[in-house]
């Protein structure tokens, strides 16, 4: 069989399902509002069998999860999304089960800032080389952040050492990546769709090339973006997590970049009222810049899509 | 050529440096958290633009006869780096001395000078900016509020956006299509208006720098007296250009930047990440930009003191300015990770700030344009 970079009937079934669910229950109005994220939206985000996906209950493989993943990303879909798969494939038996149902909140970081931690059950405490599961001693000091999600100061004491984590965190880069690529499509579809209404000068300000051409281009960068994930999500399913790690790499480093540009390059589109708060941008930029910045292994993507370089070249 | 600052330069941007850290309190990072249009630094600045006043800094700039004692556009420019270095204690009050002052000297009547100017000078009052419209952004004048004469008022309807500070202003600077068959840059009027005037609405726009910064004006039959014109009627667009030129430097963006730029040079080192190539490299290309938007802006400062006129290379200024803001920002992301996204943290006021660069005073694609056309002499599109 020749390539084929569409996603087959079952995973597009998953997408459209996951699509559908986004906009019944976490609709725009509410992600507006900062106000989306609640432990049963979560719960029934985990019905759905998103974050199961590895464990022995779970249904379908990573590009089921990967377009599930998109979906969310075009939503800006709140909560720990990428902490909770590459725990959940970091632990096992009852501890992976209640995260995989929604009922266990996991926080996944470095101390002391930690995502999603005044909300959270357990923690890992990674940098994306080893994970350790921890527990908070002390009290959890609520931090607000940009992207609006709760995170806290914590201290953490290290319970369980869980291993190598860079398998898992092949699965949390490929899915991280799918998410961002996902909300840096969906800013500038709502940039491109302001510059089409949007009239300066006697025209839709999308006729002026300097907002049509960086809007193109940011079209572009995501797009390969979104390719990248799901190639990395097919290695997952066909050849494990260790040769997803470098994929995965690598779709994480041009998706969160990519991510990054497209968020600026609408905010220069919307004007000014891409700077208010509830607004048609901000609510998709912040969480881009949050998820861009994520922890763990942010800063080691590039260096992970480096490995075996000088081995294989790019060209394998 | 000489690019050194004079002994007298030096020993004034000290003297200015050791005035602020005399003056600013300890909790200065704190108070100024929630940004110029906020409560606290609104109340800041009146008090300390009185001080300023009293060492008659506030409007040195200003010719000696209006009260100034025609400091020269370098000193102008220090004492505006080191304002905006330390996250602006003027809060809005800048704009009355740079350009709003100016226009009032220009075009003003006896009365009007003599009712503006002192306040101005003694930094007691505050102004706010009304151009833009829901429809006039970028294209400005697209403006339709309307001023339609009636006995001795203007009948002012309409609406104002993206007011800057107008909560807490007493006085905006308002254009108006005072002639409602004109079209484009003919037919506006600018009008001194006081805000407490009866039919004034203002509601604030919550926005990414902070409090009360934004704001949608509203106008419902207000009367505004005649003698609030300001400059004749229906040529309010050379005010306007006059007032203007007076902004073209704008704020201290680049000196900012560069202080931040080095402060996250010692943050990297304290965190162990400064020997790391990308950090390095970050920290490398935003410090040439920073040094490029300095550079470019003393040369638009250079022009105004040999007194030719505005010219593109202001744009270019702010394009770069703009550029390095961003870049700065960009890099406290990428050295601080995580910890940058913490609200009202260090990094993420920068962000936030970065984020309206390109917008605010004319989007860098409409100043790009600008580039194009007056320095390459390209066609426009
Ligand atoms: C921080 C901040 C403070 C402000 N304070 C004030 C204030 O106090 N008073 C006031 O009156 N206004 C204020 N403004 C408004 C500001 O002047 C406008 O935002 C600005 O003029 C752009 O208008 P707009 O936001 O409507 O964007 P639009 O005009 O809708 O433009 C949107 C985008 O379209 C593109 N574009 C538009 N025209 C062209 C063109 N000809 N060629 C190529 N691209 C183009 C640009 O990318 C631009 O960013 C403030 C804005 C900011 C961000």
């Amino acid at each position: 069989m020749s390539l084929d970079l569409d996603f087959d009937d079952a995973q597009q079934a998953v997408a459209e399902a996951v699509a559908s669910f986004c906009a019944e229950r976490c609709p725009d109005e509410q992600i507006r509002k900062g106000e989306a994220f609640s432990r049963d939206l979560w719960r029934e985000l985990a019905e759905l069998g998103v974050l199961a996906i590895g464990t022995p209950e779970g249904e379908g493989g990573a590009l089921e999860q990967a377009a599930a993943f998109e979906s969310l990303g075009r939503a800006v879909f709140p909560g720990p999304l990428a902490a909770t798969v590459f725990a959940v494939r970091l632990l096992d038996g009852p501890e992976q089960a209640r995260l995989a149902a929604g009922e266990a909140l996991i926080s996944v970081g470095e101390p002391p800032l930690l995502p999603f931690a005044p909300l959270a059950d357990r923690f890992v405490e990674s940098d994306g080389e080893s994970a350790w599961l921890a527990r908070a001693e002390g009290e959890v000091l609520p931090v607000s952040t940009l992207g609006g999600e709760p995170w806290g100061r914590v201290r953490l004491v290290r319970e369980r050492e869980l291993g190598d984590a860079r398998d898992a965190l092949a699965v949390h880069d490929t899915m991280l990546a799918a998410w961002i690529a996902a909300a840096g499509e969906r800013i500038v579809a709502d940039a491109a769709e302001h510059a089409r209404a949007r009239k300066q000068f006697g025209k839709a300000i999308g006729e002026f090339q300097a907002v049509a051409h960086p809007l193109a281009d940011a079209a572009m960068a995501l797009a390969s973006a979104r390719t990248l994930a799901r190639r990395a999500a097919w290695t997952i399913d066909r050849a494990g997590l260790r040769a997803a790690r470098r994929p995965g790499a690598v779709a994480r480093h041009a998706a969160t970049r990519a991510a990054r540009a497209a968020a600026h390059i609408a905010h220069q589109t919307f004007g000014a009222l891409g700077i208010t708060l509830e607004g048609p941008a901000f609510h998709v930029s912040r969480r881009i810049l949050q998820a861009a910045a994520q922890p763990p292994g942010e800063t080691r993507a590039a260096e992970v899509a480096l490995e075996g370089y000088a081995l294989e070249g790019c060209a394998a | 050529m000489e690019f050194g600052w004079s002994a007298e330069e030096l020993a004034y941007r000290e003297e200015v440096q050791r005035f602020l850290a005399e003056t600013l309190p300890e909790d200065w990072e704190e108070l100024s958290k929630g940004g110029p249009g906020s409560e606290a630094q609104a109340a800041f600045s009146r008090e300390f633009c009185a001080k300023l006043a009293e060492r008659g800094w506030l409007t040195q700039s200003w010719p000696a006869e209006y009260g100034g004692s025609d400091a020269s556009p370098w000193r102008h420019a220090i004492f505006g780096e080191e304002m905006w270095g330390h996250g602006e204690p003027r809060g809005p009050q800048y704009m009355n001395v740079n350009w709003i002052g100016p226009a009032i000297m220009k075009y003003g009547t006896e009365d009007q000078k003599r009712a503006h100017l002192p306040p101005i000078s003694e930094g007691r009052v505050l102004w706010c900016q009304g151009f833009s419209e829901p429809e006039a952004g970028s294209d400005l004048v697209a403006l339709r509020t309307a001023a339609r004469r009636e006995g001795d008022v203007y009948l002012v309807n309409g609406s104002k956006i993206w007011t800057s500070y107008a909560n807490h202003a007493d006085f905006c600077i308002l254009l108006v299509r005072s002639d409602p068959d004109s079209k484009r840059h003919r037919g506006i009027s600018v009008l001194l208006c006081p805000m407490d005037l009866p039919g004034i609405e203002v509601r604030e726009i919550p926005s990414v720098v902070g409090e009360r910064y934004f704001h949608e004006v509203f106008f419902e039959d207000v009367r505004v007296p005649l003698d609030c014109r300001l400059g004749p009627e229906h040529e309010g667009w050379d005010v306007v250009a006059y007032a203007l030129q007076f902004e073209r430097v704008g704020a201290a963006r680049y000196h900012r930047a560069a202080l931040i730029l080095d402060d996250l040079a010692a943050r990297a080192k304290a965190r162990g990440v400064f020997a790391e190539p990308r950090v390095r490299e970050g920290l490398g290309r935003a410090r040439a930009l920073c040094e490029a938007a300095r550079l470019l802006t003393y040369r638009v400062i250079d022009q105004r003191v040999h007194g030719s006129p505005p010219s593109a290379d202001t744009n270019a200024a702010r394009i770069a300015a703009t550029d390095a803001e961003g870049a700065v920002a960009d890099l406290a992301v990428e050295v601080f990770g995580a910890d940058a996204l913490e609200y009202g943290s260090w990094a993420d006021t920068r962000f936030r700030w970065a984020m309206t660069a390109g917008v605010a005073v004319g989007a860098t694609e409409v100043q790009l344009n600008l580039v194009a056309s007056r320095l390459l002499g390209l066609p426009r599109e």
